[in-house]
């Protein structure tokens, strides 16, 4: 109602105006016909702007008003008349009608959702800017903007966000010196130096209304730019089935999918870089998910992956006719735990060309998470690699295996415990272990500070090791959010 | 012994063929609605009836703005036809969750359409403003004006999935304004006699139901939402409170809560901690009961400390 008087008003004013501007006009017309000199049209065009000014005034007044009893007008008798009718502010009647706010199937979800290129055109034409600073409570609302359903797009003046991809960058420095002697083969001088560990440039946006892409464009410390993943993901698919190609991180254990910088301590566990590397595995592939149907109506979820081997530790593609592609498959179970909390079990299988035949992988994982309230957060990981990489010194089954306790306490810190046993793949029989206490800060939601003591005792005659991590993390834009 | 990886091959296309093959059950005779908060699930509830059921991702007491998903929430919204948020950037988390949910099918729906937003921000916006929300401060269901607007979106949302019992979800709706109105009757008498005190609360999450009723917030104790205070910053707070004459300070407890009790001690005004969404204390049990909560702890803290 507060809105129909508004635009009311602003349709009187404007008659007003525009009454006024020709009655300025017919007396500027009169006065020069009647050579400058006739008093009493120059009386009544005072009088009646006078008049004018008075009635700006009295409809000022009135708006105000309007909006001081607009919240109990909102909540009288006409809306209960308009809801006990069926019929409320933005009626659909019709399923093919789609009211404000829906986004139908088969759209993504961006933001904001539900909003058409020409709603969001509206919204960048020329109205009330605000700085970055909050406007005065209550002036700048919907009802100053009613066509605006409420939502305006931020940018850059004249530079719309339409067809432009989600954008995320993330930049990993670390420190990591240790007490490795130089002449000690695990002595890494780069290492014991501030380090660009990783910077990435991600790209998302979906291309068509059933395929997303991503990419993500990498310089690692070591190396050139390159592509990291580069992926389409169909999700909307029969059955339910999502389909991933390109070149993506497989789901393979717990972490695989997470990149290096998201890991919750500074390293991938040795007791898995040690057989599928620092990054993990990150493959050209096809990759196939879905949830299984069950009896039980349980939370279990398959993912297969055709992929091309590239992960020249755990695998040699050049090995073997019958070996050129190698297979991972994952099936997983999760389910809510104490109300607040979560519980995921699974395993993970991979297999293929090794370098003296193929090489198997196998990786049991549990997570679970006790959460009583949000300023104190359990998440146990556990996870254990049961390898066999043929032909590397032949040395047969090699397991590892880690757990990692985290406490997320005071929302932005968190104090880990690492336990980290793996077989040295290097020789017939022998393990190290580590363990590992890390306290991570996050210092908005977009930087991340983290510090790291790792001590490390192999068997045999190697020496322990004493590393100490630093690491500071950024990342802008919620496509690889740091955790 | 190896693992043979021709046996995984297998087991994986048994189990595809397995899942392909399953029989669908009956029909549902409800319709799965997944919503981010609490607040959302009480809504939808009242709207939708016996002819829904509904999951709320956030549990009670969580902030929504820092919930991180649990990989059961795929699952939940897997399973959906409906999924309903409130928007504005609060869950950006959600967004990764439906996208890799597995569900073509899923309808979303963003409850914020037609209500009176407060703090949209236009032109240049970059994270240094804090950890703010450009599209408009998401908080908008302190007001209960804006619960009115929610309920009548999710009442379109499950029209749009099912329209079939529209009749009985616009009876559903009609009910729960009714008793909105009257329950707005009553806070307003209530809060009336307090219109234009001041209070200060921690995060920018109060400026609606300071809209609703007629309140001031001359600032936030975060100088930059999202954001700690400094020990300055307190200091500064306080020194607004003494100056503007503040009557209250307003928190809730995922913040840190003694903060609020310093500047409250040194000050000399009451603070309240509260939670602000359905479910965070015994008495908020629904949406109604949440703004009730509110505005009686409210009334009585005003009430206890003189003009």
């Amino acid at each position: 109602m507060a809105i129909r008087n508004f635009v009311l008003a602003l349709l009187a004013m404007g008659l007003m105006l525009a009454g006024a501007a020709s009655l300025t006009a017919a007396g500027d017309e009169s006065t020069t016909k009647a050579g400058g000199s006739d008093p009493e049209l120059r009386k009544e065009l005072h009088a009646m702007r006078a008049q004018m000014t008075a009635m700006e005034k009295r409809m000022e007044a009135l708006e105000g008003q309007i909006a001081a009893s607009g919240r109990t007008e909102k909540g009288g008798a006409r809306d209960n008349a308009t809801a006990a009718s069926g019929a409320p502010a933005n009626p659909a009647g019709t399923p093919n009608a789609v009211p404000p706010g829906i986004t139908p199937a088969g759209v993504p979800l961006g933001s904001p959702s539900g909003m058409t290129i020409g709603q969001a055109l509206k919204t960048l034409m020329p109205g009330p800017v605000s700085g970055p600073q909050a406007p005065t409570l209550g002036t700048m609302t919907g009802e100053s903007a009613p066509d605006r359903q409420g939502v305006i797009i931020p940018s850059v003046q004249g530079v719309p966000k339409i067809f432009i991809p989600d954008i995320g960058a993330v930049g990993d420095f670390t420190l990591q010196p240790s007490d490795h002697k130089k002449r000690d083969p695990r002595y890494n001088p780069s290492a014991d130096k501030f380090n660009v560990r990783d910077t990435q440039i991600i790209l998302f946006s979906p291309i068509d209304p059933y395929t997303n892409v991503q990419i993500s464009i990498d310089k690692p410390s070591n190396g050139p730019f390159d592509i990291e993943e580069a992926f389409v993901v169909f999700n909307k698919l029969p059955y339910n089935i999502q389909v991933r190609a390109g070149q993506f991180r497989p789901v393979f254990g717990l972490l695989n999918k997470t990149d290096t910088f998201q890991l919750p301590i500074v390293n991938r566990p040795e007791a898995l870089a040690r057989y599928i590397t620092q990054d993990g595995f990150v493959e050209p592939g096809v990759n196939v998910s879905a949830y299984v149907p069950n009896p039980w109506d349980a939370a279990i979820k398959l993912d297969a992956n055709l992929l091309s081997g590239l992960n020249t530790f755990a695998f040699d593609r050049h090995q073997g006719r019958n070996y050129d592609f190698a297979y991972m498959g994952t099936l997983s179970y999760s389910r809510d735990l104490l109300g607040s909390g979560s519980i995921t079990a699974g395993a993970s299988a991979a297999g293929g060309p090794g370098r003296g035949g193929p090489a198997y992988y196998g990786d049991p994982f549990l997570q679970v998470q006790y959460a009583p309230d949000q300023r104190h957060i359990w998440t146990w990981d556990a996870e254990g690699l049961l390898a066999e990489p043929q032909g590397v010194g032949n040395h047969g089954l090699k397991r590892g295996v880690y757990s990692l306790l985290d406490y997320n306490f005071w929302l932005r810190y968190h104090a880990g415990f690492l336990v980290d046993v793996v077989d040295r793949p290097d020789v017939a029989t022998g393990t190290e272990a580590g363990f590992s206490p890390v306290l991570t800060y996050f210092l908005s939601d977009n930087m991340r500070l983290r510090a790291q003591y790792t001590h490390t005792t192999p068997s045999g005659p190697e020496r322990s090791a004493n590393t100490f991590f630093l690491q500071a993390t950024f990342a802008l834009g919620n496509l690889k959010p740091l955790h | 012994m190896p693992l043979k990886y021709t046996s995984l091959i297998s087991a994986l296309v048994i189990l595809f063929v397995a899942m392909l093959a399953w029989p669908k059950g009956a029909a549902a005779a409800t319709i799965k609605v997944v919503t981010t908060t609490t607040d959302l699930a009480s809504l939808a509830t009242t709207i939708g009836g016996a002819k829904i059921e509904v999951q709320a991702l956030v549990p009670n007491g969580f902030n929504p703005d820092l919930y991180s998903p649990r990989p059961s929430d795929l699952f939940k919204i897997h399973q959906a036809k409906l999924f309903i948020q409130v928007g504005l950037g609060l869950e950006d988390w959600a967004r990764d969750l439906v996208n890799e949910a597995n569900n073509a099918n899923l309808v979303k729906a963003q409850v914020s359409s037609g209500i009176a937003l407060l703090d949209v921000l236009q032109g240049h916006v970059d994270y240094s403003f804090g950890d703010i929300h450009p599209f408009g401060n998401p908080h908008y269901q302190l007001d209960p004006e804006s619960g009115r607007q929610m309920a009548r979106n999710i009442f379109n949302a499950l029209v749009y999935v099912d329209a079939a019992d529209k009749d009985y979800f616009a009876q559903n709706l009609a009910t729960f304004e009714a008793r909105l109105t009257e329950a707005e009757k009553k806070w307003h008498a209530e809060m009336m006699p307090f219109a234009g005190r001041k209070f200060i609360p921690y995060h920018e999450s109060w400026d609606y139901f300071a809209r609703a009723f007629r309140l001031e917030i001359p600032e936030s104790i975060e100088r930059k939402p999202g954001f700690p205070p400094s020990p300055s910053r307190i200091e500064e707070v306080i020194q607004a409170c003494r100056a503007n004459g503040v009557k209250l300070i307003v928190t809730e407890p995922y913040y840190d809560v003694s903060i609020a009790q310093l500047i409250s001690e040194q000050a000399g005004i009451p603070y309240l901690n509260l939670y602000i969404n359905v479910g965070g204390a015994a008495e908020q049990k629904d949406y109604i009961s949440t703004i009730d909560y509110i505005v009686t702890q409210f009334v009585k803290a005003l009430g206890s400390h003189g003009k």
